[in-house]
C-alpha cells in the first residue's frame, strides 16, 4: 500500500476537524442504520430577482475519496445577486466514521463565473478548443484610438472589454456582465453603480481596477486639450464618474438616460465604449492613436501587418476561464465588399461580417457554407436635404418627397432585384423589436407601401399647394465613381415621373461630404447629411444628435419644437410602454414633417463556413462587428 | 560610357525632384485630407471645428506647405520613410519591404511571360507572313492589345471564384518561404499583364523582324547558303530584338501603373493595392512614398534599358 505523507495526513485531519465543527452546527441529521450521514445545508438567504443577473461567484468542490468505504464531499457555493443581496449556500454531505486510511485525496477547486441569465459561452454544447479564427473584413485603421475615431469595424475590439456587453450566444438580444460583474441603478435612473470583477489583469500584466474605468470615461466626457473624442456627445448626460472602492464604479448622471447601458455595451463603429488602462493613457499623454493599448480582452495583439492582417493570440488569463475557445485569430484586411465573401468562399477565411449579395447567393447554395441575408445593421439609408434652401424649406415639399419616393425601386437596385427582402423601416429602426412597428404595419403606411398610387396623388397635390405644380429643379450632391450612378439615375427618374422634379447632379469626392454637410452647401445631399450610422439600437441618441433644433449633427437644419418635446420626454422616460407611445407620436410627426429623406434601414450579410460556430449569427436581428470570443471551429 | 551613366544618374535628380513636388502638391489639391478618412464624416458624430483643428495640428497639417514638403524630403534623404498616419508601430519602410517583393515578382514574371508569349508569336507570324497562322496571330494580337488588363483580371477572378472556388492568396507569400503559395499569388496577375504585353511584343517583333529580314545583310547571308534557322537566330533576331527591349522597359513601367488596378481586382497584397488603400484613406505619407518609389523604379528601368543596348549591340556607343 502506498505510504501516506505527513502533509496528506495533516490535511485529512484538518478536514475532518472542520467537518466535525460544522456538524456540531448542523441543522439536519439523518440517521441511517449502521452509519451516520450528516447533511448540513445552510442557507443564509435566497432571493429571486426576476430579470436580474445572478452570479455564482465561487463554487468550491472538495472531494475526499477513500476506496470502497466512505466519501466526504463538501460543496460551497457563493452566489451574488447584484446590488444588495448575497446568497450563500453551503451543502455538506459526509460520513463520519472514517476507519480506513486515506489512500487518495482529491482536492478540486473550481472557480467559475456563471450567471443565471447568461454566461459568455457558445450556444452549442461541447465547443471545441483550438485553431485560429480567420475573419475577412476591413481592418485598416487610421490610428489605434477607438475613442478618437479609429474605425472599430471588425475584430480589433477583441483586445478589449466593455463594462457590459451584448450576448453573442443569443444573437445580441441581451446585455450582460463584461468587466462589470453586476450593476445597480438608483436615484430614478441617475446613478449607475458597477461592481467590477476581481483579479482581472491587463495584457501587460498590470491589475485592472476601477481607476481604469474612471480614467477611460473621464477622457470621453472631458477630453484633454487637443484630443477629439467622437463619443463625447453621446455621454453628455454623465455628470461624473467615480471609483467608490477599487472594484466599484459609480456613474452620476444629470438626467435618466434609458439607453445608458446600451452605450456602455457598444463596441460598434459609432461608439466603441471599450475600457483602456489608466497607466497606459497617462504614459501616452492620454492620446492612444500611435500605439495599441493593452486590453483585458479575450485576445491579445501579437502582430500587425499594415493593410494585411492583425494577428491575435488567445489571452490565457482571460477572466472568463473557458473563453476564448480559439487559440488565436487572424483579422485579414479585406476591404472590397465582395472580396470579403470570396475570401470565405475560397477557404482563406472562416467568416465575414458582411459581403455582397452575389457571393451570399453562392454560399446559400452550398451545403458547407452558410449565410444570413439581410441582418439588420445600425445604419440607415437616407439622404439629407437642406431645410434652409428652396424647395425643402416648405414642409409640403418634404412630405411630398417622402410620399412619392419609391422605396421598392431603390432597394431593388441595391439588392439586385431582391428589394422586397430589404428591411423597410420607419423612423424607429425595424431591428428595435421593443419599439418598432411590425413590418406588415410599416408596409401599409403611406409612403412606405408598395402601391404608390394614392401616395403619388397626395404628393402631387402637396407640390401644387406649395407652388410647384409644374415641377422644380433640385441639385443633388453625389459622390464621384460608379457606385452612386444607378441610384442617382433612379432618383432622377422616379422624381421626374412622380413629381415632375428635375434632379441636377453635382458630383463631388466623398471625402468632401463632411465639409459639405457641415457648411450646408447642398440642397439634396448624401446620407452623411442625413443619418448613416447610429450608436445604439434605441434611436433616441441619434435623434438628439441629428433632428433636434441646433444639434451638432443636424446638417439639414431641421427644427420642430413639437418633435423636440417628444425627444425631451424620451430622454428621461424609462417606462417601456410610455416610451413605445412616444416613439409612435414621433414617428407620425416625422412622417408629416420629414427632417430627411428616409429610404430604409441598412443591412449586413454575414457569411461563414458551417464549421464556424459559437456566434449565433443566424439569430441576429442587427449586426455588431465586434468580439468573437465565443466562436469555435468544429473541424 | 562612364560619363554617359553619370550624366544619366545626375539627370534622375531633377526628374525625381519633379516627381516629389508633383505628388506632394497633387495630394494637397485633392479634396480631403488624412482626417477625412478617420471616418468621422460617415459617422453619427461629427467633429467640431475646434476638434478638427486640434487633430490637424497633431498631424502637422497646419504647418506651411513648404515646411511639410521639406520635412518629407529631408526624411527621405535620411532613409526614413515615416509612418502611416499616427501609427508609429507600422513604419512605411516595413510595409514596402514586405510588399515590394510581391509586386516585383509580378512585374518580373509579367515581362518574362510577355516574352514567352510575344516573341514566338511575332517570329512565327513574320516567318509565315500572310499565311493563316499570321492572320490568326494578328487577330489575337489585336484583341490582346485592345483588352484592358483590369478587365482580364476581373474576368479571371470571377471565373476562378465561381467555377473553382479559388482566388490568389490574400496574405503576402514570399517565394523563399512558400514557393507554391507565392506562385499562386504572382503568376495570375503576371499572366494578366502578359496578355497585353505579349501582344505588344508579338506585334513589335513581327514588324522589326520583317524589316530586318529585308535587309541586305540577311540577303547576303542567305546567298552564301546559310540555313533559314541560322539566318534567323544568328543575324536577324539579335537586331530585331533591340526595339523589343525598349518596349519591355516601357512595359515594365506600364505594369507598375497597371499594378494598381490588377492587384485590386485580384486582391493581391502588393504595392499597387497598398497605393489604392492609401489613396482611399488619403494617407498622404504612404501615397507620396509609393509614388516616389514608382518614379525611382521608372527612371532606373529606363536607364537599365539604355545600358542594355550596348550590351546587346556592341556597335552602340554612348557619348
Amino acid at each position: 500500500m502506498k505510504k501516506i505523507s505527513r502533509i496528506q495526513l495533516t490535511m485529512v485531519a484538518v478536514g475532518v476537524a472542520m467537518l466535525l465543527a460544522l456538524a456540531a452546527a448542523c441543522t439536519e441529521t439523518v440517521e441511517v442504520p449502521g452509519e451516520t450521514i450528516v447533511v448540513e445545508k445552510e442557507v443564509i438567504k435566497e432571493v429571486m430577482v426576476p430579470g436580474e443577473t445572478v452570479v455564482v461567484k465561487e463554487e468550491v468542490v472538495k472531494t475526499v475519496e477513500v476506496p470502497g468505504e466512505t466519501v466526504v464531499k463538501e460543496v460551497v457555493k457563493t452566489v451574488e445577486v447584484p446590488g444588495e443581496t448575497v446568497v450563500v449556500e453551503k451543502e455538506i454531505v459526509r460520513t463520519v466514521e472514517v476507519e480506513v486510511p486515506v489512500e487518495k485525496l482529491v482536492v478540486e477547486q473550481v472557480e467559475i463565473v456563471k450567471d443565471i441569465g447568461w454566461t459568455p459561452r457558445a450556444p452549442e454544447p461541447n465547443p471545441k478548443y483550438g485553431g485560429t479564427i480567420r475573419l475577412s473584413a476591413p481592418h485598416r485603421m487610421a490610428h489605434f484610438d477607438f475613442h478618437q475615431g479609429a474605425a472599430a469595424y471588425a475584430g480589433q475590439t477583441n483586445i478589449y472589454n466593455n463594462l457590459v456587453y451584448y450576448n453573442q450566444a443569443d444573437g445580441l438580444k441581451t446585455i450582460g456582465p463584461d468587466l462589470a460583474m453586476s450593476w445597480d441603478v438608483a436615484d430614478g435612473g441617475t446613478t449607475y453603480t458597477f461592481k467590477l470583477r476581481d483579479g482581472v489583469t491587463w495584457h501587460d500584466g498590470m491589475d485592472f481596477s476601477a481607476d481604469d474605468v474612471v480614467a477611460t470615461f473621464n477622457r470621453i466626457i472631458s477630453p484633454p486639450e487637443g484630443l477629439a473624442i467622437t463619443a463625447t456627445g453621446l455621454f453628455e448626460s454623465v455628470e461624473s464618474v467615480e471609483a467608490t472602492d477599487p472594484l466599484t464604479v459609480r456613474f452620476n448622471l444629470k438626467n435618466p438616460t434609458p439607453w445608458f447601458i446600451e452605450l456602455l455595451a457598444s463596441d460598434n463603429y459609432s461608439n466603441p465604449a471599450v475600457i483602456y488602462p489608466k497607466r497606459f493613457m497617462e504614459e501616452n499623454n492620454f492620446d492612444l492613436r500611435e500605439k495599441v493599448a493593452p486590453g483585458t480582452g479575450p485576445f491579445m495583439l501579437n502582430e500587425i501587418r499594415q493593410d494585411e492582417y492583425w494577428d491575435l493570440d488567445a489571452n490565457p488569463n482571460y477572466f472568463v476561464p473557458h473563453l476564448p475557445y480559439a487559440d488565436g485569430a487572424r483579422l485579414l484586411n479585406v476591404i472590397p465588399f465582395c472580396d470579403r465573401g470570396t475570401a470565405v468562399l475560397t477557404g482563406q477565411a472562416d467568416f465575414t461580417w458582411n459581403t455582397c449579395g452575389d457571393v451570399i447567393k453562392i454560399a446559400l447554395e452550398r451545403p458547407d457554407l452558410d449565410a444570413k441575408y439581410a441582418t439588420g445593421d445600425i445604419f440607415f439609408m437616407t439622404r439629407g436635404w437642406n431645410i434652409e434652401k428652396k424647395p425643402f424649406d416648405d414642409v409640403r415639399v418634404r412630405r411630398a418627397f417622402h410620399l412619392a419616393f419609391d422605396r421598392d425601386v431603390w432597394t431593388d437596385i441595391y439588392m439586385a432585384g431582391d428589394g422586397k427582402t430589404y428591411p423597410r423601416t420607419t423612423w424607429v429602426p425595424y431591428y428595435d423589436s421593443a419599439n418598432a412597428l411590425d413590418r406588415d404595419v410599416v408596409l401599409a403606411r403611406p409612403g412606405y407601401r408598395s402601391d404608390k398610387t394614392e401616395d403619388i396623388a397626395e404628393a402631387r397635390r402637396l407640390m401644387a399647394e406649395a407652388g410647384y405644380a409644374d415641377g422644380v429643379e433640385v441639385e443633388y450632391v453625389i459622390s464621384t465613381g460608379t457606385s452612386a450612378a444607378p441610384f442617382a439615375a433612379a432618383m432622377q427618374s422616379m422624381l421626374k415621373e412622380n413629381l415632375n422634379v428635375t434632379i441636377k447632379l453635382r458630383e463631388v469626392d466623398r471625402h468632401e461630404f463632411g465639409e459639405i454637410c457641415n457648411s450646408g452647401d447642398f440642397t439634396l445631399g448624401p446620407a452623411h447629411c442625413g443619418i448613416t450610422g447610429v450608436p445604439t439600437v434605441d434611436i433616441t441618441p441619434a435623434w438628439n444628435n441629428k433632428f433636434v433644433c441646433g444639434a451638432a449633427g443636424n446638417f439639414t437644419r431641421y427644427c420642430n419644437e413639437e418633435f423636440d418635446d417628444i425627444v425631451a420626454k424620451l430622454n428621461v422616460e424609462q417606462d417601456p410602454a410610455k416610451r413605445y407611445d412616444l416613439f409612435r407620436q414621433a414617428e407620425d410627426l416625422l412622417d408629416a414633417d420629414p427632417p430627411i429623406l428616409l429610404i430604409g434601414g441598412d443591412q449586413v450579410d454575414p457569411m461563414w463556413w458551417k464549421y464556424f460556430k459559437g456566434m449565433a449569427l443566424k439569430e441576429r436581428e442587427w449586426g455588431q462587428w465586434g468580439r468573437f470570443e465565443t466562436a469555435w471551429l468544429d473541424r | 560610357m562612364q560619363t554617359y551613366v553619370i550624366r544619366r544618374l545626375l539627370l534622375t535628380i531633377p526628374t525625381l525632384f519633379g516627381v516629389t513636388v508633383f505628388i506632394f502638391l497633387i495630394m494637397r489639391v485633392l479634396p480631403g485630407d488624412p482626417l477625412a478618412s478617420t471616418g468621422d464624416a460617415q459617422r453619427m458624430i461629427i467633429l467640431t471645428e475646434e476638434q478638427t483643428a486640434a487633430a490637424r495640428k497633431a498631424l502637422g497639417l497646419d504647418r506651411p506647405l513648404y515646411i511639410q514638403y521639406l520635412d518629407w524630403v529631408a526624411d527621405i534623404l535620411k532613409g526614413d520613410l515615416g509612418y502611416s498616419f499616427f501609427r508609429t508601430e507600422e513604419p512605411i519602410r516595413e510595409m514596402l519591404q514586405r510588399r515590394a517583393p510581391v509586386s516585383t515578382q509580378i512585374a518580373f514574371f509579367g515581362v518574362i511571360f510577355s516574352w514567352i508569349i510575344g516573341l514566338p508569336v511575332g517570329i512565327i507570324a513574320a516567318m509565315r507572313r500572310n499565311t493563316l497562322l499570321d492572320y490568326v496571330s494578328r487577330v489575337g494580337v489585336t484583341v490582346g492589345m485592345a483588352v484592358p488588363s483590369f478587365w482580364v483580371a476581373l474576368t479571371l477572378i470571377i471565373v476562378t471564384v465561381i467555377f473553382f472556388q479559388w482566388k490568389p492568396p490574400i496574405e503576402v507569400a514570399f517565394i523563399w518561404d512558400d514557393p507554391w503559395k507565392s506562385l499562386q499569388q504572382t503568376v495570375p496577375p503576371a499572366a494578366v499583364f502578359a496578355i497585353g504585353g505579349g501582344a505588344l511584343i508579338a506585334r513589335m517583333s513581327r514588324a522589326t523582324l520583317l524589316e530586318v529580314l529585308n535587309e541586305d545583310y540577311i540577303r547576303t547571308a542567305r546567298a552564301k547558303g546559310l540555313m533559314n534557322r541560322a539566318v534567323l537566330w544568328r543575324h536577324a533576331f539579335k537586331n530585331a530584338v533591340l526595339p523589343v527591349i525598349t518596349l519591355s522597359g516601357l512595359q515594365l513601367a506600364g505594369i507598375l501603373s497597371g499594378m494598381v488596378a490588377v492587384e485590386r481586382a485580384l486582391g493581391i497584397p502588393g504595392l499597387g493595392f497598398a497605393l489604392i488603400n492609401a489613396i482611399d484613406q488619403r494617407d498622404w505619407m504612404v501615397i507620396q512614398n509609393l509614388v516616389l518609389l514608382f518614379g525611382v523604379i521608372y527612371v532606373f528601368v529606363n536607364l537599365a534599358v539604355d545600358l542594355a543596348y550596348a550590351w546587346i549591340d556592341p556597335r552602340i556607343r554612348y557619348r
